[in-house]
This record gives C-alpha cells, sequence and structure tokens, in this order.
C-alpha cells in the first residue's frame, strides 16, 4: 500500500529522470510519459478520503493521505495532468527539444501530486518546491526572449515567495512542536506570532496563486509555456498555492474578521482586475492568464470567508473545493482549445466543433446554468450568504458579466484565428481527444461528483428555476455589454486604444530595476549575478524605448483601474 | 591485541605510513603510488567503519601517552570525532580517485599526493584528539601539510596565495597557542568531555576565561574564516580542484569549524559558554559572515572563487548552529557539519571536471555545458539546490533545523539571516545553472583531453556523481537510522542529558 502511495509521485519523478538518460531507456520512458499521471488518477478514484500511510524513513518522517479536499484536488489535478500529457505527446511531436520539455512536465507533476497527498510540513514543501522549480523548465522552454523574461520573473517571484513561505513554516512548526500537517492550521490559531503567519502565508502562497499584486509572473509566464504546460500552470499547479492556504491558514479555527476583510477585498479587486486587463490583451492565452487571475481571485474570496467566521469555512472550503475542480477542467479546456484552433483551420466541420467546445467552455466559466461553473457559483453564492458576507453576494453576478465579457471576446479572437483561411489540416486526434474530454467534463462534472464525493454544497443535480435565472442573466448582461461597447467603439473610432502590457505591474518594476543598477557604482563583472538575476529584467536600450511607451498607455489604464476601484469602495460604502 | 587501543592509531597510520611510502616512491611509479594511495584510503575507510559500528555497539576507542610531564597525547573516539571522521575518511577515499585522474600527466606527483596523505592524517588526528593540546598539534601539522598543496602549481598566484595562507594560519595558530597555554596553566589539563570540563572556574577566572574563549575562537575562526578573518580562502582556490576540494569540505576550514564545536561543547560547555554571555556575539558573528559571505559571492566570476565565498558563508552555518545554543540548533549546526562537505566538495569537483575537460573557469563560459557534461552539471545543480536549501537536498536538513532551533530559544533575527542567505545563495547559484542548461554554447568546446565514451575521464566523473548522491540521500533519508542527521541527534542527545 505505501508502495502504491509513493508511487503517485515518484513514478513521474522517475520517468523523468529516465526521460534524461540515454537510449534506449529514454524512448521507452517518453513513450509512457504521457500516461504519468494515471496512478494519481487510480488512486483519486480507489481510495476512500481519510485514508493515510506513514513513511518514518523517508525525509523527516513522511505522512501522506487524503482528506476529503486532497481527493478533489488529486482527481481533478491527475485529469487535467493526464489531458495535457496525451495533448503534449502530439503537441511536441516535432519539438526537438521535447526530452527537455518531458523532463520538467513529468517533475511538476511530480510535485503537484506529492504535495496534494502530503501530510507533513516536509514533505509539503518539498513538493511544492519541485514544482516550482521544475515550472521554470517549462515556462522558459521555447527560449525566446519573451520566454526568458517571463522566466526571470517567475524565478525571482517564485524563490522571494518559497522564503515567505519558510519562514511561515519555520513559525508554524515551532508553535505546533510537529511536522503534522493536520493539526498546522490549528497551531497557527493559538500562535503569539499569529498575525504574522498569516501574513507570511498568505503572501507566499499568494505568489503562486496570483493574488494581486503578486499576480505579475503569471500573464508573462502563460502565454510563452507551450501549450500543454499553460493548461498544468493554470488548470492545477497554481490551485497548489490556494492548497497551501487551506493547509496552514487557521481558517474555521479562529475568527479573524480584519484578516477576512483584507483578504476578501484582495480576491474581489484582483477579480476584477483580472477581467479589465484580460479585456486590453490581444493574445488570446494572456487573455485567459488574466481570466485565471480573476478567477483564482473569487476563490481569494472564499478563503476570505473562512477567515470571517469559524462556522462559515465549512461551506466556504466546499465552495473553494467545487471552484477549484470546475476552474481546472474549465481552464484546461479553454487552453487546450488555444492548441487545438491551431490545428483545426480549413475543415468546416473541425471549425464547428472547436467553436462549440470552446463556446461552452467559456460559458462554463461564466457560471452558465447546468455548466461546472454554475454549481461553483452557487456553492461560493451560499457560502456567503452563510457568512452574511451580502456585499460579496451582490458582486458575483458583476463578476460574472466581467467573465462573460472577457470569454466573448476570447470565443471571437478564437473565431477570428479559425477564419483566416489556412489549408485544411489533418486530424490530429492526441490533440483532440484530450480537449473533447476536458470540454465534456466541464459540461458533466457537476452530474457526476455526488457520486464521488459528498461535499457540503446544494445538490448540483437539482436545477431550479431560481438557479437558472441566477446564472443566465448575468452571462445574458454580459452579451449585451459586450455588443454595446463593440458598437460604440465601432461609431467613435477616435476612442482611444488601451493597451495594458501583459505583466502589468511589472513594467514598471522592470523601469525601476533598471535604473537602480545604473545609479550604482557597478564593478565590470557585477554585471552577472545578483544584478542579472534579481534587479536586471532585460535592460536594452530599445525596450526603454518601449516601456516609455507602454508607460504612457499606462496612465490611461490607471484612469480605469482608478475608477474601478472608486466605484468599488462607493459600494462597499452602501453596506 | 587490544583493539580498543590499536584501532584509533591504525586509523592514523593507515595514511600516515601510505604519505611515507609515496615519498619513498619514485617520481615514475604512477602505478604502483596510485594502488598504494587508494589501498590506503580503503583501509582506512574500513578500520573507521569498523569503530563506527564498534562506537555505537558500547565499546570505547582510546589510545593515549604522555609525551611531555602533564601532557598527555590523547586519541579517542566519541559521538561527534566519529562524525567527522566518518566524513574524512569517505571523502578522502573519493578526492584520492578524482585527483588520481585529475593530475595525470602532470608533473610532481610524487610530493602531491605525500602531502595529501599527511594532509588527511592531520585531519584525522585533528577529528579523533581527545584533548585541547593533542587537537592543536595535529590543527598545526594541518597547516603545514597543506601548504604544499596549495602552492603545488607553483605559479607566482598559487606562491602568492601560500604565503597569505601561511600568514593568516600562522598567526591564527599563535593566538590559538597562547588561548590553550592560558587554559592548561588555569586547569591543568583540558580533556575533552561532553558538558565541559571548565565549571570549577567559573568563578574564580569568569573573566580570563572569557578572554581565552576569544583567543581560540580568534584561532580556530582563521580556518573556519570567519569575517575578518577569511581573507585567505578565496586566494587558496588556486590550488588544484581535489585540493580545494578536500580544503573546503573536510580538512582545513571543516578542522576549524569543528573545533569551534569542541570547544564550546567539550572545554567549555554549552550552558557554561552561555553564562560567560559570549554566545550571542558569535552568533552575530557567524550571521554577519553568512550575509558577507554570500554578497561577496554574487560578484565573482570565476567559478572557484564564487564556491570559495560560498564556503565562507556556509561554514558559519556550523558556527550559528553551536551558538544558538538550543537543542535543535545544535542539531542544525552538526548535520550540518556533514551536509555541508558533502555538497561543497560535489561543488569543486564539477568546476574541477569543467575546467580540467573544457578548459572552462568563468561563470560567463559556462553556457550550454549541461548538454555536454550531463552528469557533471547535474551533479553541480544538485549541489548547488542543496547549498540554497531547497528540499530534499541535505542542505535543507541543515537550514529546518537552524530555523527551529532559532525559534526554540526566541531568536527571530536568525530565521532573517538564513532566509536572506537563502535568496542569496539563489542569486549566485541559479545563474550557473541556468546558462549551463538553458543557454546555448557560444563556440565549439576545446576538448583539452581524450576521454572516450563517457563526457570526461572516469576518475573525475565518478566522485562528483557519488558525493551529490550522498548529498541527495542524505536529505531524502534524514529519517533513517545512522543518517548525519539522527548522528547528529544522538550527540544532542548527549549534550543535553545533564
Amino acid at each position: 500500500m505505501i508502495a502504491f502511495w509513493i508511487a503517485i509521485a515518484l513514478v513521474p519523478a522517475l520517468l523523468a529522470v529516465a526521460v534524461a538518460s540515454p537510449q534506449p531507456l529514454r524512448s521507452v520512458a517518453t513513450l509512457l510519459a504521457p500516461w504519468a499521471a494515471l496512478p494519481a488518477l487510480v488512486l483519486a478514484l480507489v481510495t476512500a478520503s481519510g485514508s493515510t500511510v506513514t513513511v518514518p524513513w523517508l525525509l523527516l518522517g513522511m505522512q501522506l493521505g487524503l482528506d476529503v479536499t486532497g481527493q478533489v484536488f488529486l482527481l481533478v489535478t491527475s485529469i487535467v495532468w493526464l489531458a495535457a500529457g496525451i495533448f503534449a505527446r502530439g503537441y511536441l511531436a516535432d519539438d526537438q527539444h521535447r526530452g527537455r520539455f518531458w523532463f520538467f512536465f513529468l517533475m511538476s507533476m511530480s510535485g503537484n501530486f506529492g504535495l496534494i497527498i502530503a501530510l507533513d510540513v516536509v514533505t509539503f514543501y518539498f513538493a511544492f518546491a519541485a514544482m516550482t522549480f521544475a515550472a521554470y523548465g517549462l515556462v522558459v522552454h521555447t527560449g525566446s526572449d519573451s520566454a526568458r523574461r517571463a522566466g526571470r520573473t517567475y524565478m525571482v517571484m517564485s524563490v522571494i515567495g518559497e522564503m515567505f513561505i519558510l519562514a511561515g513554516m519555520f513559525l508554524t512548526v515551532s508553535e505546533a512542536g510537529s511536522i503534522d500537517l493536520r493539526i498546522a492550521s490549528g497551531a497557527v490559531a493559538v500562535a503569539d506570532d499569529r498575525n504574522l503567519i498569516v501574513a507570511l502565508l498568505l503572501v507566499g502562497f499568494g505568489v503562486k496563486v496570483g493574488a494581486l499584486p503578486l499576480h505579475m509572473w503569471l500573464p508573462l509566464a502563460h502565454p510563452v509555456a507551450p501549450t500543454p504546460a499553460s493548461a498544468v500552470l493554470s488548470g492545477c499547479m497554481i490551485k497548489a498555492g490556494l492548497l497551501g492556504w487551506i493547509r496552514f491558514l487557521p481558517l474555521g479555527e479562529v475568527a479573524l474578521e480584519s484578516w477576512g476583510g483584507f483578504v476578501i477585498a484582495a480576491g474581489l479587486l484582483a477579480a476584477f482586475f483580472g477581467v479589465v486587463a484580460g479585456l486590453l490583451q490581444d493574445d488570446p492565452k494572456t487573455l485567459l492568464a488574466y481570466s485565471s487571475i480573476s478567477q483564482m481571485g473569487l476563490v481569494t474570496v472564499a478563503v476570505g470567508i473562512g477567515f470571517v467566521g469559524t462556522d462559515s469555512w465549512d461551506l466556504a472550503l466546499a465552495a473553494a473545493i467545487v471552484y477549484v475542480l470546475h476552474h481546472s477542467l474549465a481552464k484546461g479546456a479553454l487552453f487546450l482549445g488555444v492548441g487545438v484552433v491551431g490545428v483545426a483551420k480549413g475543415s468546416l466541420w473541425m471549425r464547428r466543433t472547436v467553436l462549440t467546445g470552446l463556446t461552452v467552455a467559456a460559458l462554463a466559466l461564466a457560471g452558465a446554468p447546468l455548466t461546472s461553473g454554475a454549481m461553483a457559483k452557487t456553492a461560493l453564492k451560499d457560502a456567503a450568504g452563510l457568512a452574511d458576507a451580502t456585499f460579496v453576494d451582490l458582486m458575483l453576478p458583476v463578476t460574472s458579466i466581467g467573465t462573460t465579457l472577457l470569454m466573448t471576446r476570447f470565443v471571437l479572437q478564437m473565431r477570428a484565428q479559425l477564419n483566416d483561411g489556412a489549408a485544411p489540416q489533418r486530424f490530429q486526434p492526441l490533440l483532440w481527444l484530450p480537449w473533447v474530454a476536458l470540454v465534456a467534463l466541464t459540461g458533466s462534472i457537476s452530474w457526476l461528483l455526488p457520486w464521488y464525493v459528498d461535499l457540503e454544497i446544494a445538490d448540483p443535480t437539482v436545477i431550479t428555476m431560481a438557479k437558472v435565472w441566477s446564472g443566465i442573466w448575468p452571462v445574458l448582461a454580459g452579451l449585451v455589454v459586450f455588443g454595446g461597447a463593440t458598437f460604440l467603439l465601432r461609431r467613435f473610432s477616435a476612442f482611444p486604444r488601451l493597451h495594458v502590457p501583459p505583466g502589468d505591474l511589472i513594467v514598471v518594476i522592470e523601469a525601476v530595476a533598471r535604473s537602480v543598477p545604473r545609479s550604482l557604482p557597478t564593478r565590470s563583472d557585477s554585471q552577472r549575478g545578483w544584478t542579472r538575476l534579481v534587479m536586471r529584467f532585460q535592460f536594452n536600450r530599445p525596450r526603454f524605448v518601449q516601456v516609455e511607451n507602454n508607460l504612457s498607455t499606462w496612465r490611461t489604464v490607471g484612469v480605469v483601474m482608478m475608477s474601478l476601484i472608486l466605484v468599488f469602495l462607493f459600494l462597499l460604502g452602501l453596506q | 591485541m587490544d583493539w580498543g587501543f590499536w584501532l584509533p592509531l591504525l586509523t592514523l597510520s593507515s595514511s600516515l605510513i601510505t604519505g611515507v611510502f609515496i615519498f619513498l616512491l619514485g617520481e615514475e611509479r604512477h602505478l604502483s603510488r596510485s594502488i598504494l594511495n587508494i589501498t590506503g584510503a580503503v583501509i582506512k575507510l574500513a578500520l573507521v567503519g569498523v569503530m563506527f559500528v564498534g562506537y555505537y555497539r558500547g565499546r570505547s576507542y582510546e589510545a593515549g601517552w604522555e609525551f611531555m610531564p602533564g601532557l598527555e597525547l590523547l586519541i579517542r573516539v566519541d559521538s561527534l570525532s566519529i562524525l567527522f571522521t566518518l566524513l574524512s575518511a569517505s571523502l578522502w577515499l573519493l578526492t584520492t580517485i578524482y585527483a588520481i585522474g585529475y593530475l595525470e600527466d602532470s608533473p610532481n606527483r610524487r610530493r602531491f599526493f605525500g602531502f595529501f596523505s599527511l594532509c588527511v592524517t592531520a585531519t584525522m588526528g585533528v577529528a579523533l584528539a581527545g584533548n585541547l593540546i593533542t587537537f592543536f598539534i595535529f590543527y598545526e601539522l594541518l597547516t603545514i601539510t597543506t601548504y604544499p598543496l596549495v602552492v603545488h602549481r607553483g605559479t607566482r598566484e598559487s606562491i602568492a596565495a601560500g604565503r597569505t595562507y601561511l600568514l593568516y594560519t600562522a598567526f591564527g595558530g599563535a593566538v590559538m597557542l597562547a588561548g590553550v597555554v592560558w587554559l592548561y596553566s588555569i586547569a591543568g589539563t583540558v580533556d575533552f568531555e561532553s558538558g565541559g570540563v571548565l565549571w570549577e572556574f567559573a568563578d574564580s577566572h569568569r573573566s580570563q576565561l572569557v578572554v581565552i574563549f576569544g583567543l581560540l575562537i580568534a584561532g580556530l575562526g582563521v580556518k573556519a574564516a570567519l569575517v575578518p578573518l577569511h581573507g585567505w580562502l578565496p586566494q587558496a582556490m588556486v590550488a588544484p580542484a581535489p585540493v580545494s576540494a578536500l580544503l573546503h569540505a573536510v580538512a582545513v576550514v571543516k578542522a576549524g569549524a569543528y573545533g569551534i564545536v569542541r570547544v564550546i561543547y567539550d572545554v567549555y560547555g554549552l550552558e557554561f559558554t552561555s553564562s560567560l554571555n559570549v554566545l550571542t556575539p558569535l552568533a552575530l558573528l557567524a550571521s554577519f559572515t553568512i550575509i558577507y559571505g554570500s554578497v561577496r559571492a554574487l560578484n565573482q566570476d570565476e567559478i572557484k572563487r564564487r564556491l570559495a565565498f560560498s564556503t565562507v558563508s556556509q561554514l558559519s552555518y556550523i558556527v550559528l548552529g553551536t551558538a544558538l545554543f538550543g537543542p535543535l540548533g545544535t542539531a542544525g549546526g552538526l548535520v550540518h557539519l556533514m551536509h555541508q562537505g558533502l555538497m561543497k566538495i560535489t561543488l569543486f569537483f564539477c568546476a574541477g571536471n569543467v575546467a580540467e575537460t573544457l578548459g572552462l573557469h568563468h561563470v560567463h563560459e559556462v553556457n550550454g555545458v549541461g548538454r555536454r557534461m550531463p552528469l557533471t552539471m547535474a551533479a553541480f545543480t544538485l549541489g548547488a539546490l542543496g547549498m540554497i536549501g531547497i528540499p530534499p537536498m541535505a542542505g535543507f536538513i541543515s537550514k529546518w533545523y537552524l530555523g527551529l532551533g532559532a525559534l526554540e530559544t526566541g531568536q527571530y533575527w536568525v530565521i532573517g539571516v538564513l532566509i536572506a542567505s537563502s535568496l542569496l545563495n539563489a542569486a549566485y547559484f541559479l545563474p550557473i545553472v541556468y546558462r549551463a542548461w538553458f543557454m546555448q554554447p557560444e563556440h565549439e568546446w576545446t576538448e583539452l583531453h581524450p576521454h572516450g565514451r563517457l563526457e570526461t575521464q572516469w576518475m573525475l566523473l565518478l566522485p562528483p556523481v557519488l558525493t551529490a548522491m550522498m548529498a541527495l540521500g542524505a536529505g531524502v533519508l534524514a529519517a533513517t537510522p545512522y543518517s548525519p542527521l539522527e548522528l547528529a541527534l544522538e550527540i544532542v542527545e548527549e549534550l543535553y542529558q545533564r
């Protein structure tokens, strides 16, 4: 039994090593690599929640197990990894660096599974770090300038995040007197340095979640990574940060209202910011990245609700779990869809199928009835209702309207790409099948879920008129707003064209960082090393000019953001 | 035959005899010399293994005789020395293999291997010393036997480095001698005993003991490269790679750190040291050294120089753990004694491989070297990740215990130091890793030697791969019996029992 548990993470890791080994091991491993997520999927399907194993001789005494949270996380994570793995086999068939890709893909997978089944702090941190560092290889895979810039940002932010997490863990374990993850949140709840620990963990895991303003790596990294890697980055890995919050923060242990208010506000702000910044993107994958920031903002709201009161956490946790389930599948389907669009040009039925599928996933993200999104939004609404967070209740439909806007733009972008008149392409099952599977799951998961696990959410198979209406009106409203705005923009073409540079704040930070090394007396060899990694985010002159240009468009964005915040505060004042 | 008496002596002489015979052999007798060397190293490792097993089965190993009235030369195995002996013996074997490969076709190999063996003898003596005067004698022998190794190449640069090295260590030795003599004049004899031996003089000689402590730490701090006494170390890296590897991992710098551990735990005793109020200044000095070494490492383009400054920083983890005065911190410091050795020797081996195979010495030259030398760079990457303290590498275990130890005694600022150091380590190690794996080579490699099917000679390749695996294993299997961590925890239990 122990062997099976360890195999979940060890199989991908061993395959990774095998992929990097000489022939013939390499060929065999590459053949098996797409299926590396299978053991995890099997475990997620067959294990009863609550089962644990202890491996006392590994690390500082490894404990593994699955509770309900871990079960759902493992299920959806393994599904998306499996789909992305099969997709990658087709997508990277001709890539000359595919060996390297598989190595990092499998290593991140191993870390991702490991952190879900980890029940002790050290194993959790180990797996988290393994995933974080291995994912760097996915981000920089193409080796382009933008990939390297994204990689640099990712690495710097991740390392800093790791350090926050480490400090938080030191304090937690020191308080708990044990590395058992199950007592960690209880220990934080009674710690003298509770506020410090909470702050450290919020920031540390917030980098991974993409919480505002720690989100900057996300819109840079997602678009440059190969498509299957973007799918797992957005679908699975950013959720690891959320799991960290769930595992460590004293949610449901003690009511911390000011933290709750802060986290809810940050979550809502991210939800709106993601929409606004995403709408101004031209690259569909960047748009999806901003959409992830927005959606993770909503999950952050659930965490905030958990802070507010001890009794609201059960519902909020269920909402967060369901939201993760929903978003992983839908975002995985959307990202893989971008790749499928690339091979679906020409033939009419291919175009129709891919557009239909993408629309389904987009509707799910917007929370349209009968989709996974409807189930997730209902759960979040119920949790907000219990916690008496009427403000959140009020804002949720607004975020759905925003998501509809974003998704409409995305689908239209995809349609434009499909119609650019390339020659008909061959049907590529390795790309199509995993994508179709994810789309199908996005549509059907709300019916399947009650069979799998018993969560404290309203039964998603019961359809009432009220539910349908509350799901459908924001989508309709969004479509109307989108249509109106498009009409206005066409009518008044003089309207200034807004643009947010991908990574938004990072551009400012880069500009600041660029000016710093110049003002420092630097020795000749200090251009390497630290300055390169920490401060120099690519500083050559033509780029500088471009940044200046970006900054001037930034002024317009700033005005938009400020007015949004004002509206936000105004609504807050209404309470 | 009384094995308890002879085993420690045989362990010492296994390398001493090897050294003497190497000097007697002709310069050109390469094969016999290699066989002699390896045999000596294997025998030593076997002897240490026997003592290790024996010690943990409750046997005692002790050999001593009075070489001057009142002064005893005492060789003894205790839980601390067995740890260090085991590390030295196993790394000596690997370094010997490495050195044979590294110095192939270079002149003066008789001199090199002769002094190499003597140097290890001195290190063993330092490890097994049972009292302060024995420790001091071997400590000084170590200085002398290492000098020829540092200047081995005979270039102007290495002669200068050797001069600096002697200047620092001779000064350190003199200061330490003053401390040792003064202490003997007060206490009569100073055997190493867990918990310390100076309690009875606590009231009568308090201020004198503080001064002596300062003298001893200053003397030992030279070899342990505590700032501002670290100046010789970055210069001494001009020595051939196997020397640097051994110097940075087990021999010289480790002898200094080990001495500090001995003085605090077994001469003064942890509680007594703490009552003298000298631990916090020492912890501050160690912390400063940790940060300073890392900051200096950032700006080094020469790989070995960068590694040397990294050693300055990492060694002070040991001192810091010792100065924290809490069981977990102590464990962190002690276990780092082992872990730092494994990781740093890996890094130096790899740097040596890249230099010896492709002639690359600088960070900016290693672009794309990962494809040309995958195993070497994989080992280097593991070592580097360990230095940053990323699990499951051994370095993480050290950092984990140091951090918890700091919190246990309420010294929150240490967490800041550890984290700053980790960030700095990441900032100077990751660029090398990045260049090696992700950047394209700028020009064709210049192959310095033929090497067959492997990426380089097997004798250069095997040691770093093995030490990297050991550093990985020490982390992954940290909770297994007889892992470095468990051995360190054993010592901690002994120390805090009273």
